[in-house]
């Protein structure tokens, strides 16, 4: 007994000259949150008195103990760095450090919360800080935490970049005469967010490309070009402000059917959905140079949405146009989307010039010029049916939209398709679709058909086989052929092989050499990293009798 | 060749290079690939996400994410995220325009400027994938016409016959041969197709394989 009570007072005494030793020392007991191999985050900061370098232990429910060294620390948490950073702990186990217990003294403590008021006052601008700190408006208990924060205005937040650069390459050799085709593009898209501290953003698309046609027996075309797509800036259009205004080289956000513009662009959003607005400004010439300067146009629109959801819009629009100073087009738009996720949709758009006495080749009164329209519907299973609609006609215009167009083609010229597409899994792995459609001109008529089948993932993980038969009567040949495709995707992207033939039977040649087999192969990859880069590359080539043509092609892009 | 160039064109030439590298050099981590902003909440509501929040976020704001952020789109929301769309910043997509459901029940058009002026339709993926804008299946799509692609037609860019092609608009363009060989027409002296009166119906002749080999027969 005497025996054991000596025991029992040296550990006693071996405790409290530990204690001793530990004097100025304070043991800080945490928890690991999450947890990434080699890397932890604790659940102790630096309102805990933990510090960059601290040795931390960690005690696991089974297993050896283990530790660590803090690498970075926050208010409320801090990264560790293991030791031996092939282990990863389950979230939740234990550990412990000590720290200098001066250190607790020093340590900041964490900032206060503001007290809820009835009527929080908006901070003055001079109060406002890039450093965050709580703004609930107006919180109250027992709500979910993040109702009723004040969001950021768009001026308040720290200017970001985001984007994508680009490399176009596009190689074509005929054998034809020795054709040869190069076009060589870069450039850059960028948006460019509260850079001016005034919540805008600021829209920069624009490429520098070369063309190169060396056509024998003709004048070869070599050009240089700087395009500039869109260079503007906007302001508002957000939860905050539904009026948005916008200046520069811009593709029309309320109504894009009628193009980009050099100019301004206001537009207002009403609680319930619907917009409105107006734009004036010139228009850049529709080909590769872009000129400005030339059409002048002012245009309005008003879209109705059935609620916010905005899946069921009509709208309208009208587009005055000045070419040289000269009126030119007076253009409406029409446009009716009926979006629902669950059954038959139904996108239309019509674009209707009003012709005067003034027009040399047209009836004064309204035509429709083009008219667009969508009828489809997808079920849960993968089936989906669609009906096309398109008419379209030469509008009769000042501006260069199009190329030479001939009065007699200006009164006579149309086109009308009318198809339907159908898609649907025939079995596991195993998808049909069958798609037909008719079209008619002023002079003739014809029509399409395809019919093909695509197995996926079906004998290896990632493996695309695709089978189509298609048959089409144009208005210069007819032709029957097949095209197969093999797919291969990996983590990175997809190897695709295809092989292509096809009989073109010339219609309306007057000698009998007039069917014309035709080959055609390519292959290619697409391939893109987490880092943001992506690449396609495909090489092609396209046999037909004697003939051959080989093309080659790079799009080369890094997003940021 | 380069003589032939503008001296404004060689200075924004080289100031665009400049930009281009610039931004293709930086480092990732010199851009923050997941910056967050305050207060948005109610665009992407958090009520359904782990209760601890610094297994996301780190720092003293709400605006640094944990470097090692990472999130199964697909697994956490029922919408998975193919191509470019993975990569790209959760703030394209979720911001202060509104809800992103409500964007991606309008399609592609939701999110993405219509350069083709809509006249091209609302099915962007049938020229379009989701890695990049690099169009698809111009030949097929050809097929779709009265101009079925054939012979040195197939190899040709697409600008020849569109002129604005280069700007995304693909107005309709008359399909007689002249329309796109005038200045072939015109040099065909051997024998003298304008003196002779043959200006069109160019197909009663010549493949479309070569101008070279028109075969007469009368």
């Amino acid at each position: 007994m005497l025996r054991r009570l000596w025991v029992i007072w040296l550990l006693l005494l071996a405790s409290l000259a530990r204690a001793q030793v530990d004097t100025g020392r304070v043991l800080v007991e945490l928890r690991i949150t999450s947890t990434q191999a080699g890397r932890v985050i604790i659940d102790r900061g630096s309102v805990d008195g933990l510090a960059e370098g601290d040795r931390v232990r960690f005690l696991p429910r089974g297993g050896l103990p283990f530790e660590g060294r803090v690498l970075q620390v926050g208010e409320r948490n801090a990264r560790v760095e293991l030791d031996d950073r092939s282990l990863a702990p389950e979230p939740g186990t234990r550990g412990e450090t000590r720290i200098p217990a001066e250190r607790l003294q020093q340590a900041p403590a964490p900032e206060p919360r503001p007290k809820p008021a009835e009527d929080a006052p908006e901070p003055e601008a001079s109060e406002r800080s890039t450093r965050w700190r709580n703004r609930d408006e107006d919180y109250r208990k027992g709500q979910p935490l993040l109702t009723r924060v004040r969001p950021l205005r768009p001026d308040e937040r720290p200017a970001s970049m985001t984007g994508r650069v680009y490399l176009i390459a596009d190689a074509i050799e005929s054998s034809e005469d020795d054709r040869t085709s190069q076009f060589y593009r870069t450039g850059t898209s960028l948006l460019y967010d509260n850079a001016l501290g005034r919540g805008e953003t600021i829209f920069f698309d624009g490429e520098l490309n070369w063309r190169d046609f060396d056509v024998p027996d003709n004048d070869d075309q070599r050009k240089s070009r700087l395009r500039i797509d869109r260079l503007a800036v906007s302001f508002g259009g957000n939860r905050f402000d539904p009026a948005r205004v916008q200046f520069g080289r811009f593709l029309q956000s309320g109504m894009p059917e009628f193009g980009a513009i050099d100019g301004a662009e206001w537009t207002m959003r009403t609680d319930s959905g619907s917009r409105f607005g107006a734009s004036l400004g010139f228009l850049p010439e529709p080909n590769a140079e872009y000129e400005t300067g030339i059409d002048f146009q002012g245009a309005a629109f008003y879209r109705w949405s059935y609620d916010e959801s905005e899946q069921f819009t009509a709208a309208a629009g009208y587009q005055k146009s000045l070419h040289h100073g000269n009126a030119d087009r007076d253009l409406f738009v029409v446009d009716v989307r009926l979006l629902p996720s669950d059954t038959w949709n139904f996108v239309t758009t019509a674009w209707i010039d009003l012709y005067t006495p003034g027009d040399e080749f047209k009836d004064p009164g309204l035509e429709p010029t083009q008219v667009l329209a969508r009828l489809g519907r997808r079920w849960d299973d993968g089936r989906s049916l669609d009906f096309l609609y398109l008419h379209s006609q030469f509008p009769e215009l000042d501006r260069n939209d199009y190329q030479q167009v001939l009065g007699t083609q200006l009164q006579n010229d149309h086109r009308d398709r009318l198809a339907v597409e159908a898609r649907a899994p025939l079995a596991s792995h195993l998808r049909g679709n069958a798609r037909l459609g008719g079209w008619a001109d002023e002079d003739d008529d014809g029509f399409d058909a395809l019919v093909g089948a695509e197995l996926r993932d079906a004998l290896v993980d990632g493996l695309l086989i695709d089978v189509r038969g298609f048959l089409s009567n144009g208005r210069f040949s007819s032709e029957i052929g097949g095209r197969a495709l093999l797919g291969l995707a990996d983590t990175y992207g997809t190897w695709t092989l295809e092989f292509e033939l096809s009989n073109q039977h010339i219609v309306g040649f007057t000698s009998v050499n007039d069917d014309l087999p035709q080959h055609r192969v390519r292959f290619g990859r697409m391939h893109s990293t987490d880092s943001g880069w992506s690449l396609s590359a495909h090489v092609e080539g396209t046999f037909w009798d004697q003939e051959r043509a080989l093309a080659l092609g790079l799009y080369l892009q890094r997003s940021f | 060749m380069l003589s032939r160039f503008s001296l404004r064109t060689r200075v924004i030439s080289v100031l665009v290079a400049a930009w281009i590298t610039a931004c293709v050099t930086q480092s990732q981590d010199a851009v923050k690939q997941h910056l967050w902003w305050s207060g948005l909440g109610p665009v992407l509501p958090h009520d359904s996400f782990p209760a601890d929040c610094s297994l996301c976020h780190v720092g003293d704001d709400w605006q640094t994410l944990s470097s090692e952020f990472q999130f199964d789109h697909e697994q956490e929301t029922g919408v998975p995220l193919r191509g470019a769309h993975g990569r790209a910043t959760c703030l394209r997509c979720h911001n202060d325009r509104g809800p992103v459901q409500e964007f991606q029940r309008q399609g592609c058009a939701g999110c993405h400027e219509d350069v083709h002026l809509a006249t091209l339709g609302n099915d962007c993926t049938s020229c379009h994938g989701e890695s990049n804008w690099q169009p698809q299946g111009m030949i097929a799509m050809h097929r779709k016409t009265r101009f079925p692609l054939v012979g040195v037609h197939a190899a040709t860019a697409c600008a020849r016959c569109h002129v604005g092609a280069e700007v995304g608009k693909f107005m309709p363009v008359d399909t007689e041969c002249a329309t796109c060989h005038q200045s072939d027409l015109a040099r065909a002296i051997n024998p003298n197709h304008a003196g002779l009166g043959w200006v069109d119906r160019c197909d009663r002749c010549h493949l479309p394989r070569t101008w070279d080999q028109a075969e007469l027969n009368n």
